[in-house]
């Protein structure tokens, strides 16, 4: 272990706040503040895409102007790293990208702009860590110094379709080679990893990202009842939420009581406010535009019960908000969400099986609604803080990047 | 003084409205340089925003007539050949169709910013910044010259959100289409 005092962090990432994209990587965000005290300075490099256009001289022209406005010995537009109020510095590098390629060719894009942007072309930093092993890791590897240390976290969804692209899965096969850590946010993530690069299996390991749970309101008052059902999430078939209109159907009839508020955007916001219609559910379903994060938490304590019935989630992020905001949850065990409740099935709320079945999820809100007075949603909240709260999250981190924890000499 | 944005499209909606909701608050006008009105007004942007469309210069441009043309003799003519060859000059139509709206209409000597907007906006843009070498040109405001600046509460942008993630689906993108935390 080194003393933190003289070392540096670089972090690459293709998620970061901005204007554009407010709550985009705000995990990310929260990881690196969480890590913020390790280090004498961290650098933050966003390269957020931009999407342009698909015809090939067109994009040429694009990467052409980009070239000439950023580059050079004076260029045009300088790409500087401004202060954040979270305590790192931050260079936000606009990406132009080309629709319908592979990751592969996005990842060079990427790579393309970050480089004139550092300084001698490289990383200066003692540790680099990016997010995704493409593109975050993809830059490491291509940046970083030779006696860098590279730690790169694995959470996308995606992670499947990168691993069938040849060309993609070649040029994660040489991060992989070069990392010096590769932390992935489930098991589930690790071991799709573990299977696809066998020889690496010694330096993957589940690290999660850092979630300020310490941070997130509790609940004025414990939920008695679980009258109000919320969903929080994209609207879309692999989330469930078909099945989740026909469960409630199912269990309202018995109790007219019962709300579902269902809490995002997607295509089949439409579609299930007809259905909700059909079922002459139109004033007990309510369908709510997504909001800000500062605002959830006031939808989460308006509500009784969090259904979330996804077919897969590598994390599961709105469950641990729930459970955090004191919550009970009724949770599809579909990759992270077993992996962040483990132990706490009873505790923090229910876990049921992944199904097509809308019957499933009745069964499991009527067990759980059976056992509401059981539940121990402090303890479940004080678990999480234990595994995913920013001090837990940086001791993790402090040992994988090498450097020492403690307040700065 | 003035602000001039330029964005062909309206996937990065939300930075122009927030940006022009920025100046506007602090009594900045903004001009925005874009291809058509239409959707500006559903992405909710502030009508006090002076929109300067290439969309009639475009179709003013003799490749355009060339182009209803061949389309009046032949539909297949103008989608095998014409439209394919069109695809390549738009882009330098596009820009004779800025030079000949924005060069004209807007006051140089007023604008202390050129914001590039998107990524089809860069063309375009860099053509612009050499028309004016010594305007500040950024992919985004550099919001220091107006923070001294009284903002008037009618239109200014929400703070920046807190640390924590919202469920909130991210717009879709070329690159990464999906994100999980």
């Amino acid at each position: 272990m080194s003393d933190k005092a003289d070392k540096t962090l670089a972090v690459t990432t293709p998620w970061h706040p901005t204007l554009q994209r407010p709550f985009a990587g705000s995990f990310v965000q929260a990881t690196t503040m969480a890590v913020r005290d390790l280090f004498s300075r961290i650098d933050l490099y966003n390269t957020e895409d931009w999407t342009g256009p698909a015809d090939p001289v067109q994009a040429r022209m694009v990467r052409k102007g980009y070239a000439a406005l950023t580059s050079g010995p004076s260029p045009r537009i300088d790409l500087t790293a401004h202060r954040a109020d979270e305590g790192y510095w931050v260079t936000d590098i606009p990406t132009p990208v080309t629709p319908k390629k592979h990751y592969a060719d996005w990842a060079l894009s990427h790579e393309s702009v970050l480089g004139p942007v550092l300084k001698n072309g490289q990383f200066e930093a003692d540790v680099v860590h990016g997010h995704v092993g493409i593109y975050g890791g993809w830059l490491a590897h291509r940046f970083a110094r030779p006696d860098a240390r590279i730690v790169f976290t694995e959470h996308a969804s995606f992670l499947g379709k990168i691993l069938g692209q040849p060309r993609s899965r070649a040029m994660y096969a040489e991060v992989m080679d070069r990392a010096d850590a590769v932390l992935c946010v489930s098991e589930k993530l690790r071991n799709e990893l573990m299977a696809a690069f066998p020889g690496h299996v010694g330096k993957i390991r589940v690290v999660p990202n850092a979630v300020e749970i310490e941070a997130m309101p509790v609940r004025p008052a414990p939920v008695g009842q679980l009258h109000k059902w919320i969903y929080i999430g994209k609207v879309v078939a692999t989330k469930g939420v078909g099945e989740l209109v026909e469960a409630f159907a199912i269990a309202a009839k018995d109790e007219p009581e019962l709300r579902l508020t269902i809490l995002g955007t997607g295509p089949l916001v439409e579609p299930l406010r007809a259905r909700a219609a059909e079922l002459d559910l139109g004033e007990r379903i309510t369908f709510h535009d997504s909001v800000p994060p500062q605002r959830v938490f006031e939808f989460l304590h308006a509500h009784d019960l969090l259904v979330h019935p996804s077919k897969s989630e590598t994390f599961g992020m709105t469950t641990v908000e729930a459970v955090g905001s004191g919550m009970p949850v009724l949770v599809t065990r579909c990759g992270g969400p077993e992996e962040t409740l483990a132990g706490l099935d009873g505790v923090a709320g229910m876990l049921i099986d992944v199904s097509e079945d809308p019957q499933v999820i009745v069964d499991g809100y009527r067990r759980l609604a059976a056992r509401t007075a059981q539940l121990d949603p402090a303890r479940a909240r004080a678990e999480l803080i234990g595994r995913y709260g920013s001090a837990a999250v940086a001791a993790r981190l402090a040992e994988v990047y090498g450097v020492t924890e403690g307040p700065t000499s | 003084m003035s602000v001039l944005l330029v964005a062909i499209g309206v996937t990065r909606s939300r930075a122009v409205t927030d940006t022009a909701d920025y100046l506007l608050a602090r009594g900045v006008d903004v001009d925005l340089l874009t291809v058509e009105a239409g959707p500006w007004e559903a992405a909710g942007l502030d009508a006090r925003v002076t929109l300067h469309t290439l969309a009639d210069g475009e179709a003013g441009h003799p490749l355009a007539c060339l182009g209803r043309l061949v389309r009046k003799l032949s539909k297949a003519a103008y989608t095998k050949v014409y439209a394919k060859i069109y695809r390549l000059c738009r882009p330098y139509v596009m820009w004779r169709a800025a030079r000949s709206t924005v060069a004209r209409k807007i006051d140089w000597n007023n604008v202390e910013q050129l914001v590039i907007c998107d990524s089809h906006a860069i063309p375009i843009g860099w053509h612009l910044a050499k028309r004016h070498p010594r305007l500040t040109v950024g992919f985004e405001l550099d919001r220091a010259p107006y923070a001294d600046r009284p903002a008037s509460a009618d239109r200014e942008p929400a703070p920046a959100p807190a640390t924590t993630t919202a469920p909130d689906p991210l717009p879709s993108t070329a690159g990464i289409d999906v994100v999980d935390g």
